[in-house]
């Protein structure tokens, strides 16, 4: 056998993350009827959110005295706040700052969490132990409090937001990579691609890294449930996307002090954050079972 | 044991050495302490700032710094505060209890809830009660925490009046008020833990039940009630336990938010507070507190564990 011959077979097998088709994955995912709702929910989401300045009946930021904290009715159907807003506008456009917020930060988890991830397995020894203690340390510490802190010192912007909830991600995307690059780093291409002499950086990035993403997708999925609930504390505290953006969080806590005299201010918001958590830890649990009902144990 | 115990002690002095670094970091993020000091304050000319460059030792290096401040904070000096000038320490002697007490209920209840309905769950398997147990462990899991806690409110406070929403009665001056004060916060706070503990308890004891000792059990003619409780839910309790101690953290952090909606004079408020007022000092100690609370936490599960099974003593 030639050597040529011995990288083409490594390369022949399946990894394990592409064992499953994406389309195979998707039919199995929606034979899930909770799965399908929670897909159903996000689809809803995400499309008005998109669609925003076309899909509401008002204005989000005009302000109407004369109609100030109404009940429900034809021209409002989800009634008023303070300064005469839309509620069913402003809940839509909430939707864009929750989604933003937390693409933004589970992407930066996986950015930053994958390679760390990676090189730990890979390395193992000294660099593994130092680094998985870091991201212990940082896992067990509440992340809402790192997103407070890191908000407080760096400023209420968006991409500050976005940076102090990604922080807490990284280091569960970072254990969960580690996880199954190193039980991917004990199998045969690994071992082929070595004797082969492959580079360190063409083993990870091609035979490590694709048979990672099973778990990363899973784990992104609960992490975006974890960083709108995250967004909607922060918002709700007053430090997230400032005022007049409109976020569930900050719709939440202009709300409550009227909580006696407009109940329907308080309820709506935050029924909107329960459902699209719900969706999306519907899917992630579903996925979970779909990719590899043997990560169970390993994420959270 | 004693070996085992010893070795979680040393691995704690680096976790230690080097969250507590992370702290001291925060401060120091943006670049430049002073100004994060002066954010709201007077503006102060060039002399005055490198006076007090000097006065607070930013003129040394970051290790240094680090060093210097961390003797400080274990001779229980940490720092004064930007508003009103008290010593920081003095502050959460205050506060702190405040949090604790009604931490320590959330993680009350959500044992207390969380570990007989995950038992019964397990045990009733897809029954109606099964089921209810899923709904609440799902819905827990996605609820927020302060959004259940104004909902609480409208409901027993706006609309019943059965129950005070706002401020703190400590049970330890008055139970009965105490717990009236604390009843919805605690419950709030601990829905989201309880929902974890159940759904780890319900797949432990599925895990344990269909194991063959308890197969034993039953075939040596033990009672229903016994093979369950002493046999299978012991073993189950040690991935629930290690949960547990670990839900600290979360509390904690979800303590932040409850106390803004039950106006609750606590460390979590105060961190808010001083975020507001640009009170740095009093935002970095409660970090500290709440690290060092997650750290001691972690290491009482450890030990608890080890405790609990004899195997882990040998890792």
């Amino acid at each position: 056998m030639t050597i040529r011959a011995i990288e083409g077979e490594a390369e022949e097998t399946r990894p394990l993350g592409r064992e499953i088709p994406f389309l195979e994955a998707t039919k199995k995912l929606l034979r899930i009827p909770l799965a399908s709702f929670g897909l159903a929910v996000i689809c809803i989401i995400v499309v008005s959110a998109i669609f925003a300045p076309w899909v509401v009946p008002h204005d989000p930021f005009a302000q109407d005295v004369n109609h100030a904290l109404e009940g429900p009715s034809w021209t409002y159907p989800l009634g008023t706040d303070k300064l005469g807003r839309d509620t069913l506008s402003r809940v839509i456009y909430g939707a864009r700052i929750a989604l933003v917020v937390s693409i933004g930060a589970v992407g930066l988890g996986i950015l930053l969490g994958t390679p760390i991830g990676l090189i730990s397995a890979y390395a193992r020894g000294w660099t593994d132990e130092v680094t998985m203690r870091i991201m212990d340390a940082i896992v067990s510490f509440p992340s809402l409090i790192i997103a407070v802190a890191l908000v407080a010192v760096l400023g209420t912007t968006l991409m500050n937001v976005i940076i102090a909830i990604g922080v807490a991600n990284v280091p569960w995307i970072a254990r969960v990579v580690r996880s199954q690059a190193l039980s991917v780093r004990e199998r045969d291409y690994v071992t082929a691609a070595v004797a082969v002499g492959a580079h360190s950086r063409r083993i990870i990035g091609r035979h490590i890294w694709p048979n990672c993403t099973a778990p990363v997708i899973v784990q992104g999925t609960l992490g975006m449930a974890y960083a709108i609930l995250t967004e909607a504390a922060l918002g709700f505290l007053g430090i997230s996307v400032p005022p007049p953006t409109p976020t569930w969080g900050n719709m939440l806590q202009f709300a409550f002090p009227l909580l006696d005299r407009a109940p329907l201010l308080s309820i709506v918001p935050g029924m909107a954050i329960f459902l699209l958590v719900l969706a999306f830890n519907f899917v992630g649990d579903a996925l979970r079972d779909v990719l590899d009902p043997r990560l169970r144990g390993l994420i959270r | 044991m004693r070996a085992y115990v010893a070795r979680r002690l040393l691995q704690m002095v680096p976790v230690t050495i080097l969250v507590t670094f992370m702290v001291f970091l925060l401060l120091h993020l943006t670049g430049d302490p002073i100004q994060l000091m002066l954010t709201g304050g007077e503006a102060l000319d060039r002399t005055q700032i490198e006076m007090l460059r000097r006065e607070l030792g930013l003129d040394h290096p970051l290790p240094t710094q680090y060093w210097m401040w961390l003797t400080k904070v274990a001779r229980g000096d940490l720092g004064r505060s930007n508003k009103t000038q008290r010593l920081v320490v003095d502050e959460l002697k205050v506060r702190l209890p405040v949090t604790l007490e009604v931490g320590l209920l959330a993680w009350l209840f959500s044992i207390v809830l969380a570990l007989p309905a995950g038992v019964i769950s397990a045990v009733r398997r897809a029954s109606k009660l099964d089921l209810f147990a899923t709904v609440i462990t799902v819905g827990g899991v996605a609820i927020p925490g302060f959004w259940l806690g104004i909902m609480l409110i409208l409901l027993f406070g706006v609309a019943l009046r059965w129950l005070p929403t706002f401020g703190f009665v400590s049970m330890f001056d008055n139970p009965l008020q105490g717990l009236r004060h604390q009843a919805l916060p605690a419950f709030s706070l601990g829905l989201g833990a309880a929902a974890l503990n159940m759904r780890q308890t319900r797949s432990a004891m599925l895990e344990v039940l269909a194991q063959d000792y308890v197969r034993t059990a039953r075939a040596k003619g033990l009672s229903e009630p016994v093979v369950i409780w002493v046999h299978a839910f012991k073993n189950a309790a040690l991935p629930v336990v290690t949960l547990m101690g670990l839900q600290i953290g979360r509390l904690l952090g979800g303590a932040v938010v409850i106390e803004r909606v039950f106006a609750i004079p606590g460390m979590g408020r105060l961190m808010v507070d001083s975020i507001f007022f640009a009170d740095f000092p009093v935002v970095q100690a409660c970090v500290l507190i709440v690290a060092l609370s997650v750290i001691l936490a972690n290491l009482a599960t450890d030990l608890l564990y080890g405790f609990l099974d004899p195997r882990i003593r040998y890792t």
